[in-house]
């Protein structure tokens, strides 16, 4: 049984280790340093759970396939078989042009042999509130701040914003005002491209220029990475500049893990 | 007991629901139950999962820890002051 002296020292206790919480939380809302030493110690103990909870979220969906009905499978095969023919015209195309880009560049003596990090998505947008994913790639897998981050190998969505022992943040090019700098393939023109959040990007041109719809959106530099195709074009006549609005390449939700560029 | 289970539910909308959801959570919670700490170290989670460097103080700590603690703050003040007769 306790006494009142020691339910006296209880609530005492409490009092200051909940002073203690508060102190931490105003001062990591104020101080980026803080911020990120909380952020370190409580992603470093979460992740694990995020990583258990995935993995039980991903038994839970395969399951619901043998629930599944057979026809809807079935449509499902067929769709990815047409998508699947289809992708393999488009590659058999692209591969004499890829081979004739990298023997031009290999005469200059530019290489792009790159080496990629494998990071697993823990967890990504809608879960989070902002456009960020985290990996479970971390300093001990050799990710570095900065670092790119490609949904497949050619294909680029974001960078490593902030990196922990085992985990890191990737900060995709369409958060909220992050600057990417870009190029339209087809009007051979570089522009900035601005993050608007929740997967969508924009950029402001001169109306005078001509921009098609579909054209493909790359990084800039020697060895170009898609970010995008052109999608919606809005002209205001009242407005000098027109707004080009695209999306990531890739579905977020179709890709279990990201390749980060070394 | 009830309050537990709800702990259960936020840790399941935590990991598997849009942050909108959790955050939803942690607001009834927070007006249902006196002192809900769980909260705010809920709200914890999803700042020190998703904010990073370069947001502002909105998007710091800012953004849902500090609220929650001030909401569980403000839900104490105020269930101090009123009295429900059922």
């Amino acid at each position: 049984m306790k006494t009142s002296l020691q339910n006296k020292t209880g609530r005492k206790n409490k009092k200051i280790w909940l002073i203690v919480f508060v102190a931490v939380i105003v001062a990591g809302a104020f101080s980026n340093s803080i911020r990120f030493l909380v952020s370190k110690t409580v992603v470093t103990a979460i992740s694990p759970f995020f990583r258990s909870a995935n993995y039980f979220g991903g038994a839970i969906y395969d399951f619901s396939y043998f629930i599944k009905s057979k026809k809807s499978l079935f449509d499902e095969v067929g769709r990815l078989k047409a998508r699947n023919a289809e992708l393999e015209k488009e590659f058999l195309m692209a591969e004499p042009m890829r081979k004739e880009n990298e023997e031009l560049k290999a005469l200059f003596s530019q290489t792009n042999k790159k080496d990629y990090i494998l990071g697993s998505i823990i967890s990504r947008p809608p879960k989070a509130p902002y456009d960020i994913i985290v990996v479970d790639a971390g300093l001990e897998s050799g990710a570095k701040e900065g670092m790119r981050a490609l949904a497949y190998p050619g294909v680029m969505i974001g960078t490593v914003a902030e990196v922990f022992p085992k985990t890191s943040k990737i900060k995709l090019i369409s958060f909220s005002g992050e600057e990417t700098n870009v190029f339209l393939e087809e009007e051979k023109v570089s522009a900035l491209a601005v993050g608007l959040g929740g997967g969508n990007l924009e950029i402001k041109m001169p109306s005078s220029f001509k921009i098609n719809s579909g054209g493909k959106i790359l990084t800039e530099g020697t060895f170009p990475l898609l970010v995008g195709e052109v999608g919606k074009i809005e002209v205001d006549l009242l407005n000098p500049f027109q707004k080009i609005l695209f999306r990531l390449p890739v579905n977020l939700n179709e890709i279990k893990s990201v390749l980060v560029e070394k | 007991m009830k309050r537990i289970f709800c702990d259960v539910v936020l840790l399941a909308l935590l990991f598997y629901c849009p942050w909108y959801l959790a955050a939803a959570a942690i607001f009834a919670f927070a007006v249902i139950f006196p002192g809900y700490w769980e909260g705010v170290v809920a709200a914890l989670i999803i700042d020190s999962f998703y904010s990073v460097s370069s947001l502002s103080f909105k998007g710091g700590f800012g953004m849902f820890t500090l609220p929650a603690m001030v909401l569980v703050y403000l839900s104490g003040i105020i269930r101090s002051k009123i009295r429900i007769f059922a």
